[in-house]
């Protein structure tokens, strides 16, 4: 075998390559049938629409990768997209709507800053803290509003949300930006790095000297920051921010991590993986949209997506140690 | 031989966990250029004597000597800049990163400024080095870019070995180094062990075998229900004195 041939066969053995090339198939076969059917899948209206849809997803998904990867798991994502939805219309109100933007993020990065307190400092498990976090953020929001929508904002505030930049709506450079800077970090730098030795082996990596507590603050720092980022999305999208939870919102991060490859588990995922796993998401709930089926099919759809994604996983380990596979692998390379 | 001259000196080190006293009144030196073969029985203490040593964990008395100045290491990493490097026992691997990652976890390399701000690691530079350091020193894996997750045994200690051997300087501290290898893979690293002093770094190698204690160890101290019984010249003593040394029948004379 030459060097150059083993090298991508290593590569193929690793689930985050087999995952994302699996989930990128999927995406273009059900397009594809889509497609053929409807005969509106691949337009330009169409694409557009999807990542309209799945935007504060797909931001969300990027940065709780990465905290799946080191192991933890943050939950309250979809808590501190209420609170910050709501920071940045009533800060709107009164100020220019960039530096509300800029505030309200921040809000975002303080609560990912008061979980990694509590999961570092205190030593709650990230489950278990988070859950605290996504009902604190969401009684937070609901106490500055009185559970009362935002209204009198600039119409600039629906921007974000909805607004069109250069012939493409906004929400699609922004999830581009988002996407490459998640991947950048997760692939070229340090704490994508560390994040993965922490959660494979954290008292392994505080061996070697890997800083646990850093790496581990840095990534639910950047995950509360891209969530509250997602927070003004989401309310701007809406037009007037509301302080009502949006598990859904939760559970399509989650999914869409486990789908795109990430592990439970921690040590194994990767941003664009996940990301994947967000627009297969989008692309299902598109298709049954296109084809008129009804929409309580799209929680059935997330559900089975999930099960066969996990299944397909599990599957292919057991099928890799039968004895099968160890026939075909002797044929393949004669020793 | 005076303190100035020890590399490392532990004096009286003190640990418990809760009520349980892992080491007590422990002594230990070691000399440049020497290697100093550490035993006892299981639980003895010498996991936990090496851990305070490579910064692991903090001792609760006692005083730890580098080059005779008093250090207080608070982490492993704080030991990084005395040269020194270690083996642990649990290895100390990540399963999900590959070859060349594991080799510099902990001591990554970085592109030039500015972009070493930012953390961005330099992969090419760490995987070139990983390549020959593992051709250096022998290591069996087929690729630097192999996960571990797949690797055997033998595979893997070899590449925590290969770690410590690359970046203790001065100093590397081995918890077992064979207790995982067969014959052959054992006395390879033997062989680096020798290797090792013969380049006039020094090593501290815990070990259960006798056998390899007396092939390449210039002293021997034994550790026996958390004290330092003795230490002794490998020259000027027996397997039967060293024995009795673990077992509480040994005598000072
Ligand atoms: N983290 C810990 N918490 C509680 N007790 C511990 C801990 N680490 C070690 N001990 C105890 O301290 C004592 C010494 O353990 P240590 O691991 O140093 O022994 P050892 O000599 O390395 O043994 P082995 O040959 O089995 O590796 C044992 O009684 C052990 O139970
Ligand atoms: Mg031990």
């Amino acid at each position: 075998m030459t060097p150059a041939r083993s090298l991508v066969w290593l590569r193929l053995q690793k689930r985050e390559v087999q995952r994302p090339l699996i989930n990128a198939a999927a995406l273009f076969i059900i397009g594809g049938v889509v497609q053929v059917i409807t005969g509106k899948f691949y337009t330009v209206g169409n694409i557009e629409n999807i990542f309209v849809e799945i935007a504060v997803v797909a931001v969300i998904v990027c940065a709780e990768s990465l905290v799946m990867v080191a192991g933890a798991i943050d939950v309250s994502v979809s808590g501190v997209v209420v609170l910050t939805g709501i920071v940045s219309g009533l800060l709107a109100q009164h100020m220019a709507l960039w530096l509300a933007f800029v505030l309200a993020t921040l809000t975002g990065a303080f609560c990912g800053l008061v979980t990694s307190f509590l999961v570092l400092g205190v030593g709650i498990t990230s489950l278990i803290a988070t859950i605290g976090m996504l009902y604190v953020t969401e009684g937070v929001a609901n106490l500055l509003t009185n559970g009362l929508p935002v209204v009198n904002l600039p119409s600039s505030y629906a921007t974000v949300g909805s607004g069109r930049i250069g012939g493409v709506p906004w929400a699609m450079p922004m999830v581009f930006f988002v996407l490459i800077v998640f991947v950048a970090i997760q692939r070229y730098t340090i704490l994508g790095r560390n994040a993965i030795a922490v959660g494979s082996n954290s008292n392994g990596a505080f061996l070697n000297g890997v800083n646990v507590r850093r790496t581990m603050t840095l990534c639910f720092v950047l995950c509360g920051t891209a969530a509250g980022w997602a927070g003004i999305v989401y309310a701007s999208r809406i037009g007037n921010p509301e302080s009502t939870l949006d598990n859904d919102l939760l559970f399509q991060v989650i999914v869409a991590c486990v789908v795109g490859g990430t592990s439970l588990l921690g040590g194994q995922g990767t941003v664009f993986g996940a990301f994947l796993g967000a627009m297969l998401i989008a692309t299902i709930n598109n298709a049954l949209d296109l084809l008129g089926i009804n929409l309580f099919w799209q929680d059935i759809s997330l559900g089975a997506l999930l099960v066969i994604a996990v299944g397909l996983d599990t599957g292919l380990r057991n099928f890799r140690h039968s004895p099968l596979w160890k026939m075909f692998r002797s044929v393949r390379q004669p020793r | 031989m005076t303190s100035e001259e020890l590399i490392l000196e532990v004096r009286s080190i003190q640990k418990n966990f809760g009520g349980v006293v892992a080491l007590s009144n422990c002594n230990f030196s070691l000399r440049p250029n020497e290697v100093h073969a550490i035993v006892g029985d299981n639980g003895a203490g010498k996991s936990t004597l090496l851990k305070i040593i490579a910064g692991a964990l903090q001792p609760d008395g006692g005083e730890l000597l580098v080059d005779g100045q008093v250090v207080s290491f608070t982490s492993p990493k704080a030991t990084r800049e005395y040269g020194i490097a270690t083996v642990w026992q649990e290895l100390a691997l990540i399963d999900h990163l590959d070859a060349t990652a594991n080799l510099f976890l902990g001591r990554e390399l970085y592109r030039p400024f500015p972009l070493s701000l930012l953390g961005v690691l330099d992969k090419r530079a760490m995987r070139s080095q990983a390549s020959e350091q593992i051709r250096r020193l022998k290591v069996n894996v087929k690729s630097v870019d192999q996960q571990l997750l797949g690797m055997s045994g033998g595979q893997r200690q070899a590449i925590a070995i290969a770690r410590a051997l690359t970046f203790g300087s001065r100093m590397i501290i081995m918890d077992e180094p064979t207790a995982a290898l067969g014959v052959r893979e054992s006395a390879a690293v033997l062989e680096s062990v020798r290797e090792v002093r013969r380049a006039g770094r020094a090593v501290i190698m815990i070990s259960h075998n006798l056998q390899d204690v007396f092939a390449v160890a210039d002293r021997v101290t034994a550790l026996r229900l958390g004290r330092t019984v003795a230490t002794v010249e490998v020259a000027e003593t027996t397997a039967e004195e060293v024995v009795s040394m673990m077992t509480g029948a040994y005598v000072t004379n």
